[in-house]
């Protein structure tokens, strides 16, 4: 699991601050560099296009022409239904395989899910330990995982 | 986009494929792939916070749409992976960007109005490439194709690794 080194959640905080810096640059630069670029666009790309469009003209802006497809209401609920959905599915297994610890704001994995392999990066087993080999130091043949006190979870959380 | 259920589906379906010969790539994994496989639509967050009232309140151009590049996928890759445990971090980087890559293979697939697809390379280069126009957004088709992959791959991931079945047994997966 993570350490809860000092140094490495600082390292991880700052990682984290330049990583939202470089997004909103990134926001703000798309921002200015596209709105021009897209009008330029429009006119070739309508002329591209084969698919059946609804076309209106904005009043006010001359030549400007917005193109899009249409969508009856049922289709728009069912595309955000079921998005909703996916949201929700990829949310329960994320907080089944995975939980934020405040602490170190690490994203740490539950309990292993897996025996057949190490999970980690790191290089094989200690030889020293032959027992232990092909699995990493939370295997199976641990079978007491964290507890609540220590930071980790009760045995019933293990791969819900 | 096509719809968030058609990303995560063929999100699990290449990382559970994948599963097969990648011994490490437990569910736990899976599930950062089929994050990965969402990111690139945080520009969804525009109908939260539109970008003009962005604009409006802070004075400069703002564009969600940024996310939807190359370059904003990939900081929000990073980010993701920046929460991992070091150990975990290089695996972890890999199956989400697996379902970040997957996201833009089948948003590059999706009608679009303007006959072009939008500068997935950005900030590399503004090139858009002629849209193929395979399928709208609220089709109901490119769900039911993703849900059958993701089905026919887990069944023959079971039939060639039963034991892996076990751990994923779970109530989410």
């Amino acid at each position: 699991m993570a350490s809860s080194d000092p140094g490495a959640l600082a390292l991880r905080l700052s990682t984290l601050l330049v990583l939202t810096a470089i997004t909103i640059g990134l926001l703000v630069w798309y921002g200015s560099h596209t709105a021009s670029a897209a009008l330029a666009a429009l006119p070739a790309a309508a002329a591209a296009s084969s698919a059946s469009l609804a076309a209106a003209t904005v009043p006010g802006a001359g030549d400007l022409v917005v193109l899009a497809h249409h969508r009856e209401p049922w289709e728009a609920q069912y595309m955000y239904g079921v998005s909703a959905l996916a949201g929700c599915w990829v949310l329960a297994r994320l907080a089944s395989h995975w939980r934020l610890d405040p602490r170190t704001l690490a994203l740490e994995p539950r309990a292993d899910d897996d025996t057949r392999a190490p999970e980690r990066d790191a290089p094989a087993p200690d030889p020293s330990q032959p027992d232990r080999a092909g699995t990493s130091d939370e295997r199976v043949d641990e079978p007491a995982p964290r507890t609540v006190a220590d930071g980790g979870l009760p045995t019933e959380d293990r791969d819900a | 986009m096509p719809d968030w259920l058609t990303h995560v589906l063929v999100g699990y379906a290449l990382a559970t494929a994948l599963s097969v010969r990648l011994a490490w790539l437990s569910p736990r994994y899976v599930t950062l792939a089929m994050v990965g496989a969402l990111l690139p639509d945080l520009t969804k967050l525009k109908l939260l916070v539109p970008a003009e009232a962005v604009t409006a309140t802070l004075g400069v151009p703002f564009d969600w749409m940024a996310f939807h590049t190359l370059a904003g996928t990939l900081v929000a890759v990073l980010f993701v992976a920046a929460l991992v445990p070091a150990e975990y971090r290089r695996r972890a980087l890999l199956v989400l960007a697996l379902g970040a890559t997957s996201h833009h293979a089948l948003d590059l697939l999706l009608v679009q109005p303007s006959g072009l697809t939008y500068p997935v390379l950005w900030p590399l280069t503004d090139f858009r490439a002629p849209s193929v126009d395979l399928y709208l957004s609220s089709d109901r088709e490119p769900a039911l194709v993703a849900a059958t992959l993701a089905l026919l791959v887990r069944y023959a991931r079971d039939r060639v690794d039963p034991a892996h079945s076990l751990p994923e047994a779970d109530a989410s997966g």
